[in-house]
């Protein structure tokens, strides 16, 4: 079997959070994120800045509504490291109930 | 990371999905607003080549519109053609929007009565209600994990 590794900057649960998001919709609106992460704007914002210094998302700027709105997206790596860290989880969660099975 | 800390990001993955899955639940004015927009795409292709230039103007203004009302309403972008459970009836839907608007220039080039083109675009905006309807539930469903 193929090890498989957590990964590190998915750990957080807010970045798990929004990792989330992102892997089922095309891009989603900062204020979306906060609401659904439940943190404040400042601790979102770091969060959102170490995804794209990882390079798993895209931030871009739109006017919507006479205001200027922050979108987040995932990119190909980002998706793909998400995938893996799911992965990763499941492999943790499935191994623990074999061991606990066997006993 | 702990078994018992990999469960709870598991369970905090569902229960994002399940929120999800709340916030992406559209109002029956909305499948309508889809289903008009192929209604007046296929209805103007079938009258005549400029009811075709207008519909499909108009079209776009209305497909732009119900963008932004998405982006503002739910805060997320969903594109139609993304992978998952919904694909299958997207590509479904794309046929059979192919077929209708076949259809439609049949229609225009051998005459047919106003009457029997406004019921094409009467059926391409039942089609595209239903469609509208039936992905957003296989959306949510595919989100809260029962697909």
């Amino acid at each position: 079997m193929t090890p498989v590794a957590l990964d590190p900057h998915l750990h957080a649960p807010a970045r798990l959070q929004i990792a989330t998001v992102l892997a089922n919709v095309s891009s989603a609106e900062f204020a979306k994120l906060r609401e659904i992460t439940a943190v404040s704007d400042s601790v979102l914002s770091k969060h959102l800045a170490a995804l794209v210094e990882a390079g798993y998302i895209r931030l871009t700027k739109t006017p919507l509504d006479g205001r200027q709105r922050t979108w987040a997206s995932f990119t190909r790596a980002g998706r793909k490291a998400f995938a893996a860290h799911m992965r990763a989880l499941q492999a943790l969660v499935a191994s623990a109930e074999q061991a606990v099975a066997a006993q | 990371m702990s078994p018992a800390d990999a469960r709870a990001a598991l369970d905090k993955v569902g229960m994002t999905r399940t929120q999800m899955a709340a916030i992406c639940n559209c109002p029956p004015w909305r499948h309508a607003a889809f289903g008009l927009i192929f209604a007046v795409l296929i209805g103007s292709i079938s009258i005549s080549g400029t009811a075709q230039v207008i519909g499909t103007a108009v079209v776009l203004v209305l497909t732009g519109l119900l963008v932004a009302h998405d982006r503002v309403r739910y805060g997320v972008f969903v594109n139609g053609y993304r992978r998952g459970a919904t694909l299958p009836l997207t590509l479904t839907y794309v046929g059979v929007m192919i077929v209708l608007v076949v259809t439609a220039m049949f229609m225009r080039l051998n005459g047919f009565t106003l009457l029997s083109k406004l019921a094409l675009a009467a059926i391409a905006l039942a089609l595209a209600t239903a469609v509208s309807v039936k992905w957003s539930r296989v959306f949510r469903r595919e989100l809260e994990g029962r697909s």
